[in-house]
């Protein structure tokens, strides 16, 4: 028999967990509408439900000369709360392309004392596209006042003509 | 002569029509008194709703009626909210008469939305009748619901017991993951690690030997890669009031394998996308 027994304490997975979430702005078709040179506010609400605290690390990803703020990469949000905001800021570069991929993760983990325990992280990853919002050129109002000046100024003229020019022809 | 003053009549008409172009339009109102009630929804703000659990909101509502406050039926005062394809979600107790004003009255219906309602447009319709029965509908308002994206891993432990060398698809304990919110992720990733022993941690369990699989039967899932996020085959997570989905996890113990307790050297991902 060459059958060894191996013992596993395989700490991973081992603590119960009830993870956070995150709530975010909903996009028609999975767009944000961004116009040139303004900044755009992107709020995600982080919530946790749980008893202890939860740790959210969050990476964004995007290209093309895209502008993304936000105060940190990682955020806890206390035990039993629900409105944990934190705002991203977008900005189009200066001369912005149409469209703009971006896909950004959120990892929750769970806030563990001793050093040994290892957690099982979770992470939930989202995509959307930044598009340049092209204002239509505003289309403006007739100007009847104009245009009836427009059309009374000759005909006065015409009538002047008529009246005191030709009366003195001979 | 008479040619010149008509001449001179036609152009104070132009002046006239000059003076008067002053004003680029010329309104005329018209009211007409009606005894039909007339409803008015606030505006509403988008809803962040609460991962696993309902969250209430307020639909406030003014109705108008020339007949005098009186002639509203109050217990029939109601808010709905539909979107297709989502079940509705109507006002379940009485809403509250908050403020009367002549033949105004104000109105507050409690709405309790889930968790996993779908993020979007939802269409907002009120009702209420008048004492006589008559219907009055006021259904042009819109409410946004935002994203929620809540995953939960259940209360779980990866337990394998003792096991052999040489021995394979050793079945561990099932994790379950809970959708708490109101988003669908086609795609369940996995991004595992290698263990390495814990008094001789040049003995190690390549994630290899790991396999994730959505039913209990091995070797039909996916292999897990050292520190790479693999898509566990067929896994996906719906939304709903008990959505979930189930993976199972498999080792095969290497032969040769020096009897210690193993420990993963990073944490394990669960990837929802």
């Amino acid at each position: 028999m060459r059958q060894l027994l191996i013992f596993f304490s395989l700490f991973f997975l081992i603590l119960p967990m009830v993870l956070g979430g995150f709530s975010s702005p909903y996009l028609e078709n999975d767009q944000l509408k961004i116009k040139k040179g303004e900044v755009k506010d992107y709020t995600i609400v982080l919530q946790n439900p749980s008893d202890e605290g939860i740790i959210f690390i969050l990476e964004f990803q995007q290209g093309n000369g895209l502008i993304v703020s936000k105060l940190e990469d990682a955020y806890t949000a206390e035990p039993n709360t629900f409105d944990n905001e934190v705002t991203v800021e977008f900005k189009l570069p200066k001369n912005p392309g149409k469209s703009y991929p971006v896909a950004y993760s959120v990892l929750t983990k769970k806030k563990v004392q001793e050093q040994s325990m290892i957690v099982m992280g979770n992470k939930i990853s989202k995509q959307f596209t930044i598009v340049l919002d092209e204002e239509q050129p505003e289309i403006k109002s007739i100007n009847t006042k104009g245009i009836i000046i427009s059309l009374a100024i000759p005909l006065l003229g015409i009538l002047a003509y008529l009246i005191f020019i030709k009366k003195r022809k001979p | 002569m008479k040619k010149q003053m008509l001449l001179i009549g036609f152009l104070c008409l132009i002046l006239a029509i000059m003076v008067f172009a002053d004003s680029d339009s010329l309104s005329a109102t018209l009211t007409v008194t009606s005894a039909t009630p007339t409803i008015k929804v606030e505006p509403l703000l988008a809803v962040t709703l609460n991962q696993g659990t309902t969250k209430n909101i307020s639909v406030y509502f003014n109705v108008t009626d020339p007949n005098g406050a009186d002639d509203l039926n109050d217990t029939t005062a109601q808010a709905t909210l539909t979107k297709s394809g989502e079940q509705a979600r109507q006002s379940s107790l009485q809403c509250g008469q908050i403020g009367e004003s002549g033949i105004k009255i104000q109105y507050n219906c409690s709405v309790s939305i889930q968790y996993f309602d779908a993020a979007g447009f939802w269409d907002v319709n009120v009702t209420i009748k008048t004492n006589a029965g008559s219907l009055y509908v006021n259904d042009t308002t819109q409410i946004t619901l935002n994203s929620l994206d809540a995953v939960v891993i259940n209360d779980t432990s990866i337990g394998f017991g003792s096991l052999a060398v040489d021995s394979t698809d050793n079945l561990g304990d099932v994790v379950k993951i809970i959708n708490q919110g109101n988003s669908i992720y086609a795609q369940i990733n996995i991004t595992g690690f290698d263990l390495n022993g814990d008094d001789v941690a040049t003995e190690v369990i390549s994630a290899n030997n790991f396999e994730a699989v959505t039913s209990t039967a091995p070797n039909t899932g996916t292999s897990l890669t050292n520190s790479t996020s693999v898509e566990v085959s067929g896994a996906a997570l719906v939304k709903g009031a008990s959505a979930n989905e189930e993976l199972y996890f498999y080792v095969d113990v290497p032969s040769g394998l020096l009897a210690q307790q193993y420990t993963s050297i990073a944490d394990w991902i669960i990837e929802t996308k």
